[in-house]
């Protein structure tokens, strides 16, 4: 309990915090780390220190309040350019997750199916004897909650160390099909613009995006403009309405798949009516299409007279049939991107990714904005957001991706192997040539008996929770017979559904329980540094990777000495003696961080990601890439890529230039695709579409928001929204506990009518985050053939009354 | 035992939201404070947990509130178990 005294300081803090954001100016330039907390008072041994949140990938910055070892108090950032001191209902809560009573406290292994205390040394030991005696059959999974330094280290540990690529995030569940996107276009990963592109939009088109709820502080951004005055209009295009809908100008409803043909019409009619910007397109654009026997994420070039002719069938009538948008939606989208005198941001995030045709989508959007020559300027953009906080820092700069090395780097390209040997200093031929396992691929191969070609044998997992995001859980995860040699290793803050199935449990540091720095969705790089201790003998995933590469060096193995016979990941002090960083107790006697993240930053020249030197972002409530040195020693960010008023890579008098062009020639590339049905489609059996997602309240599988008390009273449990018309005819009540059955698994959910989303008649829809009704054992698999990326949004199912039903999950 | 730093936003300007304001200050652990524009800052000092959600909800209810923001909160309880 607070005392009065204490709690009257925390009420003036608290009003202060609030009465500055209502008065302040509320657009902020990024300022130094120690202004913008004045108002913040210190006293009574609280102290306050900056961090982003934990949550999404939005990248809001909160001020921690930590007092006597333990972090008492969270407030909104007003110094942060993305939050501008706002925060959502979870930032809000972000700190009480370092404080659930069931945290991981110390290593467990289950012996004779019991879990057993162990101390750290055993657990280390038996993981590198489990690597050393068969390294190829290894694999590494983990996430966009990777900080930068813990996924450059494991990335560096696998590909560098053990010549072995089977390491790759659950990112490539949620985002990796805007990596393909975006590579196929213009040659290089992740958003041109920003969000300030938000600010400044007169139109903004979301697709199968519900920002209101996932992204709530940006969309917040927009809906803060229509209450001082500005017009901004908002068109959600979706499956289903929600939140966003609610604010919406224009709902267009589509079918699944329907955002293909959508875009395909609205490209069509800016051709038909010869009103797309010819000028943008002949400087600084090409046609490129699919080859017709073994289509690549390269595709091949096609004239414009090819792409005319490609693309004249898909009329308004035509995506009308495909999509269910009535073709004078897709006319009064069409007259939006042929009016030069607005702006338009597109955004999205799992409804394009989460897709079949998550590349082709991807690719697409980005031709509608680049055929109308929406592009570049400050509110013309086509931007993708992300789910977790450092899916672009960890997964897509650093490159944790099976095929990827960092900065832009891939496998498949000697010349990269070279220079990434040549950075990492290990002997040449380290890495190995061919491109591991993706996310889907690996755990077929690990939950697949050894004997039947299961050759993923042992697999180490942190910050993810796979035993609940995997689609198809069936097939992918759950217990299985014939798999007794292999061997489940879980780093995690709290048990959860992957824990359950392990053979290992290794309690990690979380949050501010650490050093990190984290990529948002804007290319802002992002720095925080340890505030409080982790409970117990619960340790950072970082040194967690580090023990156990310099475990497998005192073995013996030749991948863990660089080619002057040192420790991969040696860090000298000043006298030039090695700090043993391998044990716990001597870990943070360096910044390990600062020392792996200058190592990470000169890949970062290669592809014009640029990153500024540590410290810079120590300073920073984050900096966005390209961040290059001017003369007077300073930093610059870049919030327009490719734009000649903004970019330092783009040439003096350019207006544009696509640096990393796929043709080599500045320019971008405006796909075609073929429209394509989605991979299962309702029938008699299974009559309606499944479709899965997220909540305001919980974030992804809720092992930290459901531990919240507010949170999870606000949205206790899992559900299954349902229309009225469908629920009366299968004489279902509101509340009733239904199966939703596939023909991969089932699920027992309570209905919501008419809840917050609404979807369509022969729709349903349930969100993902509680581990006691596993939706992912409906969810199909099929992913998209170049990104890897499985479709949860869109699957075959039948709803089943629990009186009449065949199977009980 | 909760004690938030919130910002209400307001459809139109906190002038024509009276009734609205009148019944946020009429909620005992909630202390109004200044406003601009649109926007009022508000503390709430709750004694649970589940009243501070009671009181979120309520105001986020109010009519003309588009939007409830946190600007800081302080807590001492644990988080819970799961659930």
């Amino acid at each position: 309990m607070m005392d009065t005294k204490r709690r009257n300081f925390l009420k003036s803090a608290a009003m202060a915090a609030a009465g500055s954001m209502v008065a302040g100016n509320m657009s902020l330039p990024v300022v130094q780390a120690d202004q913008g907390v004045s108002d913040l008072p210190d006293g009574d041994g609280l102290s306050w220190n900056k961090a982003p949140c934990r949550f999404c990938g939005t990248g809001c910055h909160v001020q921690v309040g930590v007092e006597d070892g333990r972090v008492v108090a969270i407030a909104g950032d007003k110094a942060a350019d993305v939050n501008k001191g706002l925060l959502c209902v979870k930032g809000y809560h972000v700190g009480g997750i370092l404080y659930g009573k069931d945290r991981l406290t110390q290593p467990l292994l289950r012996k004779d199916g019991r879990l057993t205390e162990i101390e750290w040394d055993e657990a280390i030991e038996i993981i590198a004897k489990r690597i050393f005696d068969s390294p190829e059959t290894f694999a590494f999974y983990g996430s966009g909650q990777w900080t930068i330094p813990e996924g450059y280290a494991a990335q560096k540990f696998m590909k560098g160390g053990l010549s072995n690529n089977h390491i790759d995030p659950n990112a490539r569940l949620c985002m990796a099909s805007a990596v393909t996107g975006f590579l196929a276009t213009y040659g290089v990963d992740e958003p041109a613009g920003c969000y300030q592109d938000l600010d400044e939009c007169d139109v903004l088109i979301l697709w199968g995006n519900n920002p209101a709820e996932m992204h709530p502080v940006l969309f917040s951004r927009v809906t803060d403009r229509r209450s001082r005055g500005e017009t901004v209009r908002i068109i959600d295009i979706g499956t289903r309405r929600t939140r966003t809908t609610d604010a919406a100008n224009d709902y267009l409803e589509m079918k699944p798949h329907g955002d293909v043909a959508i875009s395909l019409g609205i490209m069509h009619l800016l051709i038909e009516n010869d009103n797309y910007d010819k000028s943008f397109v002949e400087k600084h654009c090409n046609f490129r299409g699919d080859e017709a026997d073994t289509p690549t994420l390269s595709g091949e070039p096609i004239s414009e007279d090819e792409f005319r002719k490609r693309i004249a069938k898909y009329t308004p009538e035509r995506v009308e049939e495909l999509s269910g948008v009535p073709a004078d939606e897709i006319r009064m989208l069409a007259d939006l991107f042929a009016d030069r005198d607005i702006r338009i941001t597109s955004l999205w995030c799992m409804g394009m990714n989460q897709h079949t045709m998550g590349t082709a989508i991807n690719s697409l959007v980005h031709g509608v904005h680049l055929l109308s020559g929406h592009f570049g300027r400050p509110g013309d953009a086509p931007t993708s957001l992300t789910g977790q906080p450092s899916a672009c820092g960890t997964v897509r700069e650093v490159g944790t991706l099976s095929h990827a090395l960092p900065g832009g780097r891939v496998i498949a390209n000697p010349e990269h192997r070279e220079q990434c040997e040549g950075f990492w200093n290990v002997r040449d031929g380290s890495i190995n040539e061919v491109p591991g396992y993706h996310t889907v691929e690996m755990f077929e191969r690990f939950t697949k008996p050894t004997a039947e070609g299961g050759d993923i044998t042992t697999m180490l997992v942190q910050v993810t929770n796979p035993g609940q995001t995997l689609p198809n859980l069936n097939a992918l995860f759950n217990d299985k017979k014939g798999l007794e040699d292999k061997f489940l290793i879980v780093s995690d803050v709290y048990p959860t559904a992957t824990t359950a199935l392990a053979d290992l449990i290794l309690p990690a540091a979380m949050w501010v329980e650490k050093n990190g720095m984290f990529g948002n969705s804007e290319r802002r790089t992002q720095q925080w540094f340890k505030m409080v201790d982790p409970p117990g003998e619960a340790r950072d995933d970082c040194w967690m990777t580090i023990a156990i590469a310099r475990k497998l060096f005192e073995m013996g193995h030749e991948g863990m000495k660089d080619k002057d016979g040192d420790f991969i990941f040696a860090v000298k002090d000043d006298d030039g003696q090695e700090i043993p960083i391998w044990e716990f107790d001597r870990y943070y006697d360096t910044n390990v961080d600062k020392h792996l993240f200058e190592e990470y930053r000169l890949f970062t020249r290669m592809k014009h990601k640029n990153l500024a030197p540590y410290e810079e972002y120590v300073k920073a409530r984050g900096l966005r890439w390209p961040v290059v040195e001017q003369e007077d020693g300073s930093w610059r960010e870049t919030r327009f890529r490719f734009s000649g008023f903004d970019d330092p890579f783009v040439e003096e008098g350019q207006e544009f230039d696509f640096y990393h062009s796929t043709s080599n020639d500045g320019r971008a590339q405006i796909w075609f695709h073929e429209y394509q049905p989605p991979p299962e489609v309702p029938d008699d059996e299974y009559p309606m579409w499944l479709c899965t997602g997220r909540v305001l309240e919980h974030w992804h599988t809720g092992t930290m928001t459901r531990r919240l008390a507010p949170l999870n009273r606000a949205m206790p449990t899992a559900y299954v929204e349902m229309h009225l018309e469908d629920a009366k005819a299968a004489n279902i009540r509101q509340g009733e506990v239904v199966t939703i059955e596939s023909r991969r698994g089932v699920c027992d959910l309570p209905v919501w009518i008419d809840g917050r989303g609404r979807p369509p008649r022969g729709t349903v829809f349930v969100p993902f985050f509680d581990e006691s009704k596993l939706i992912n054992n409906v969810t199909l698999e099929a992913y998209d053939p170049f990104s890897k990326q499985p479709d949860y949004k869109k699957c075959a199912v039948r709803v089943v009354k629990k009186s009449a039903a065949k199977v009980s999950s | 035992m909760p004690i938030s730093g919130l910002v209400v936003t307001f459809q139109s300007s906190v002038a024509e939201h009276a009734d609205s304001i009148d019944q946020i200050a009429d909620l005992p652990e909630v202390e109004v404070g200044e406003s601009a524009g649109s926007k009022l800052a508000i503390v709430v000092d709750s004694a649970t947990k589940r009243r501070d959600q009671e009181i979120w909800n309520a105001v986020y209810q109010l009519p003309g509130v588009i939007d409830l923001a946190v600007a800081m909160v302080a807590f001492d309880e644990d988080a819970e178990t799961k659930p």
